[in-house]
């Protein structure tokens, strides 16, 4: 946090005033604007899906699922780093 | 399995929020939002598009759970009704009017219990507590919740911020302190 540039802070500032006013708003406005659906490849064409682990489930995801998704772990050869 | 290509459906609405709520509460199921759509429900101004449940891993709280989510139109069959009575870590449903995951072990977050006891009631709702849902998504080190994660930190400090408990100030907390103590002593 101490090496954010002037605009990452100015960007900070917007963030902590949009999260205030969310904060302000009731219960419908929070659901009606924070659910959206989207349909995803694979991750959406089935019923259900069952995983004995969470570990397991994250396995999955990295095996079958379009990489930018995003359902990655970082840095286990994803060639990702998180910084 | 059978394509479940349903672009039509929409996203989690507030009417089928009081509806889950309800139905779950109605039939005694011990539940707690969390992950995003926990976040979203406290304030966090994002989005997301399913539902996530920390559930105990508990046969009969299993049995509330499939008779609320039936209540509400979720198709579960033998094989799907198992996984859930059997406490499968992660169960993800989308046969119903909404997409809801089902976990039973959330990454970084040491029991339900523990879950349970730092939740919070947002209006009937029952939510992990930020700090919890902000361990969960930092323990499951994926790509989209690591992008999350500052944004929520910086939620969690304002929210902590507008629910922090009204401290007294310091010259009338003396004051009430040299009222007790006189009346103590009668002088």
């Amino acid at each position: 946090m101490r090496n954010r540039s002037a605009a990452d802070r100015r960007w900070a500032k917007e963030w902590r005033a949009q999260c205030r006013r969310q904060l302000g708003r009731g219960l419908k406005s929070r659901l009606l604007y924070g659910f959206v659906r989207t349909y995803k490849p694979v991750l959406d064409d089935a019923p259900f899906r069952v995983f004995n682990s969470m570990a397991e489930y994250r396995d999955w995801c990295e095996r079958k699922l379009p990489k930018y998704l995003g359902y990655y772990r970082i840095g286990r050869g994803s060639g990702h780093r998180y910084r | 399995m059978r394509k479940m290509r349903k672009r039509g459906r929409t996203g989690f609405t507030a009417p089928q929020a009081q509806k889950l709520n309800q139905a779950l509460s109605r039939v005694g199921a011990d539940y707690l939002f969390i992950g995003k759509s926990g976040a979203i429900l406290l304030g966090y101004p994002s989005t997301t598009q399913d539902v996530d449940l920390f559930v105990p891993k508990s046969v009969a709280n299993g049995r509330k759970i499939i008779r609320a989510l039936r209540h509400l139109g979720f198709r579960i069959g033998p094989p799907l009704r198992q996984a859930i009575l059997g406490g499968k870590d992660f169960v993800q449903i989308k046969s119903g009017p909404f997409d809801v995951d089902l976990i039973h072990a959330p990454d970084g977050i040491p029991s339900y219990e523990v879950a349970r006891s730092r939740s919070v009631n947002y209006q009937g709702f029952p939510v992990a507590s930020l700090r919890d849902i902000i361990a969960s998504k930092r323990a499951s080190n994926r790509a989209k919740d690591l992008v999350d994660l500052q944004l929520l930190e910086d939620f969690r400090r304002e929210y902590d911020r507008l629910h922090a408990p009204v401290m007294e100030p310091a010259v009338e907390k003396a004051m009430r302190r040299a009222r007790t103590a006189k009346a103590r002593t009668g002088r």
